[in-house]
This record gives C-alpha cells, structure tokens and sequence, in this order.
C-alpha cells in the first residue's frame, strides 16, 4: 500500500497533523501534477495493489480532484480518501456519485464541542450526503479523550460501522501536539471499554499505526478479538507519495529519507530501500523495558512507532580527558 | 591528556538491561553491563577518574582492573567512531 500525497495544503489546522512540518517546508509543489498521479497509478498497477488511498493536507482540496478519481476509477482502483471532512462541494458531489463498493471516504472527525461551530456543522452535512461511505477515525492526543461521541455520529448520519483509531504521533525534530507513550496504557484501557461498548452495537474498530500490544490490559486483546498484526505490527511502512513525486517512509519521518520516484519501481522495491534506510534505527524501542519483552521476541510487535522510539534517543555533546597511560 | 569528543550524529536510548547506540550512519552497539554503564557515566559528563572509582564499584573491580577497563573501552569506542579526537 501507499498513500498518494495529492496537497501539500489543508482547510484545517489540526495540532496533531503529523503532515505539517512537511506542509511548512514543503520544496516544490502544492498540488501533485497530473502527470505524477498517472505515474503513481502506474506503480499501484505494477504492484498489483486494488487500492488507490488519497491523502493531503486536505486531497479533495486538489483543483482536479474530480479527474483523479475518475482517473483511478477507469483504472479500476478501489478508491479511500483520507479527509478532515471540510470537503468542497464540487469533490463532495462527485463523491456522491459513487457506489459504496468503491469508495470509502475516511473522516477525521472534529468531536462535538471542540472545533470552529461552522466546520463542525461543515462535518456533519458530509455525513449526511456520504453516509456509509464514510468512516470515522480519530486521532487520540490526550488520554482523556472520549470516543463514545463516535457511535452517536455513526447511528446518527447511518455511517459505516467501523471506527478507525489513530495515535497522535510526533514529527521527528518537530512539535506537534502528540500522545507520550507513557499514556498508552491508559489510552489502552479506555479503548478497551470503548470497544466493548461498539462491538454490543455491531461497530467494529481499526487501528492505524503505532498500537502496542503491551498498552492494552491483560485479556483485553482476546476480548475484543484483536490480532497481534493489528495492534503491533502495523509499521510495515506504508509509503507516503508526496505531491513533488518523492517517497518519504510516513510523515513522521519525513526528514530522515526521502526516495525519488522512478519508472520501474514497485512499492516492494521502495519499501525494501526504506526499510534497509531503517535498518540503523529499528533497535531503538518506545520503552525501557522493550528488550526482553515477550511480545518481541515472539515477532508480535515491531516495538512501535519509530518516530516516538527515535524521539527518545539522547544525543548529548560529552567529553572525556584521558591521562597518558590511563 | 588525550581528549575524545563523542562524535556527531551518534545517539543513544536507555533500556532497562542495556544500551543501544547509533554511529547515525548505520553502525549499532548495544551495550549491556559494564559497558553500559559507563557510556551513561561519560555521557553526564563524569571525569576519566571519577569514572574510573565508580566503576571500581559498579563492577567489583580493583582500581587497576577499572582504569584499564575504562581504558580500553575508550579506545575501542574510538576505534568503532563513536569517540573521536578534536
């Protein structure tokens, strides 16, 4: 999989957007030119992948959004749409048009009370005019976050009945608003309570990247019915596509590599050269205590987000006198 | 006096039963007990000899055993690039 990067622009101003440093320093274009999307739908086709994930910034903000997606379904692509929600009405309406099967529009959901009154409303009307193409995810900042919101929206709007979780991860060297791992458990234990209140209503969960076996209690993967391959071993990295036609391993780690997109490359061939990229930073673990960790030595948990591992490295200038003979 | 700088780009993390440090160009060493212990030392700035006493504890050493071993572990820090002289 890989997420094509269509803006390097979005219409909201999330403090957890994992995309905003390279938004900020962003060397070239805004937009991706027509001529790299065709070039990214060539490597999905070369790679046999289904799926065509639009992201931005905000990627329905894209002035030929509506030429993409007709684009990627003539190619038969199953299209996802990473949204804010804020979605202009020219996009919005072609979205309108297409079936279930083929598109799913994945909205970060502005929680009630928290966000400008004219976006939530904004939010709300997509909803209305998407409805079960549209799935609601969240990213979790704060342990303190109530999810509960999630299912009144979806039995509200007749939504999808799937929630996509995600976790607020720090940009390497910048300051987004991110979740410290020491809340996992906590953030664990309340999705946990959330989850058995969605699954008694038929919703299921997600998980986005960076989940951790260790942060949920003991017995609670089993009683959710989770897999190990969807709570610890998310990080396989999938690519992000960015609007210049450069490959970067995830947003997070935007400023450690970056990888040009070429003619015969598969998204194998790309994520084989990060991953060696990564090679060096892999033994750096989220916690203390990963090493002897059972989950680990088992193949269940690739110890975390790299970002939030590499973000507690320590680089201190020292110095140390050695006498002659010493 | 010889004086080793650590070198630019390297970086560490702590575990609860070693160290892993990063040359940041590829190279990893993880570090478990002594060593760990004293890149820690040297990392806050301990002297050649203060280090040298605490090792003398932290390992059971004797004060010979532990100079040669802070020593040692200079010199081969140095040999792998983690260390360089200015």
């Amino acid at each position: 999989m890989a997420n094509l990067s269509l803006t390097a622009t979005c219409n909201r101003s999330c403090s957890f957007c994992f995309a905003a440093e390279s938004m900020e320093t962003h060397q070239g274009a805004t937009f991706m030119p027509l001529e790299v999307v065709e070039s990214a739908f060539d490597l999905l086709t070369r790679s046999q992948v289904a799926e065509a994930r639009l992201l931005g910034g905000e990627p329905t903000v894209h002035p030929e959004f509506t030429t993409i997606v007709d684009r990627a379904l003539a190619r038969g692509f199953r299209i996802l749409v990473f949204s804010g929600g804020l979605i202009p009405p020219k996009a919005l309406h072609r979205l309108e048009a297409i079936p279930e099967e083929q598109l799913a529009v994945l909205i970060n959901v502005i929680a009630p009370g928290t966000g400008k009154p004219s976006e939530e409303a904004r939010q709300r009307e997509v909803f209305e005019r998407l409805g079960r193409r549209v799935v609601l995810g969240v990213t979790i900042e704060s342990p303190g976050d109530d999810l509960c919101f999630l299912i009144d929206l979806i039995e509200r709007f007749d939504l999808a009945r799937t929630v996509r979780l995600g976790l607020g991860h720090p940009i390497l060297g910048a300051g987004n608003t991110h979740l410290h791992p020491r809340h996992y458990p906590e953030v664990g234990a309340r999705t946990t309570e959330f989850g058995l209140i969605a699954r008694a209503r038929g919703i299921a969960l997600s998980f986005d990247c960076g989940w951790v076996p260790c942060m949920f209690p003991a017995e609670a993967m089993a009683t959710l019915g989770l897999t190990e391959h969807e709570v610890g071993l998310r990080c396989s990295p999938i690519l992000d596509l960015l609007p210049d036609g450069s490959y970067v391993s995830c947003y997070p780690l935007a400023a450690r590599a970056r990888e040009a997109l070429v003619d015969h490359a598969t998204l194998a061939s790309v994520r084989d050269a990060f991953l060696d990229k990564q090679r060096a930073d892999r033994p750096f673990m989220l916690y203390k205590e990963c090493g002897p960790c059972h989950w680990r030595a088992e193949g269940k948990c690739t110890g975390g987000c790299l970002s939030a591992s590499l973000q507690r490295t320590r680089h201190r200038d020292f110095a140390v006198e050695v006498p002659h003979g010493g | 006096m010889t004086t080793y700088h650590v070198t630019r780009g390297t970086h560490w993390s702590v575990g609860r039963t070693s160290l892993t440090v990063s040359d940041g160009q590829g190279g990893v060493w993880t570090f478990v007990h002594p060593e760990a212990a004293l890149w820690d030392l040297l990392s806050r700035g301990t002297r050649f000899d203060a280090a040298v006493e605490l090792m003398r504890h932290i390992a059971s050493m004797s004060a010979d055993e532990s100079s040669a071993f802070v020593g040692a572990a200079i010199e081969a820090w140095h040999d792998a690039g983690l260390l360089e002289q200015r």
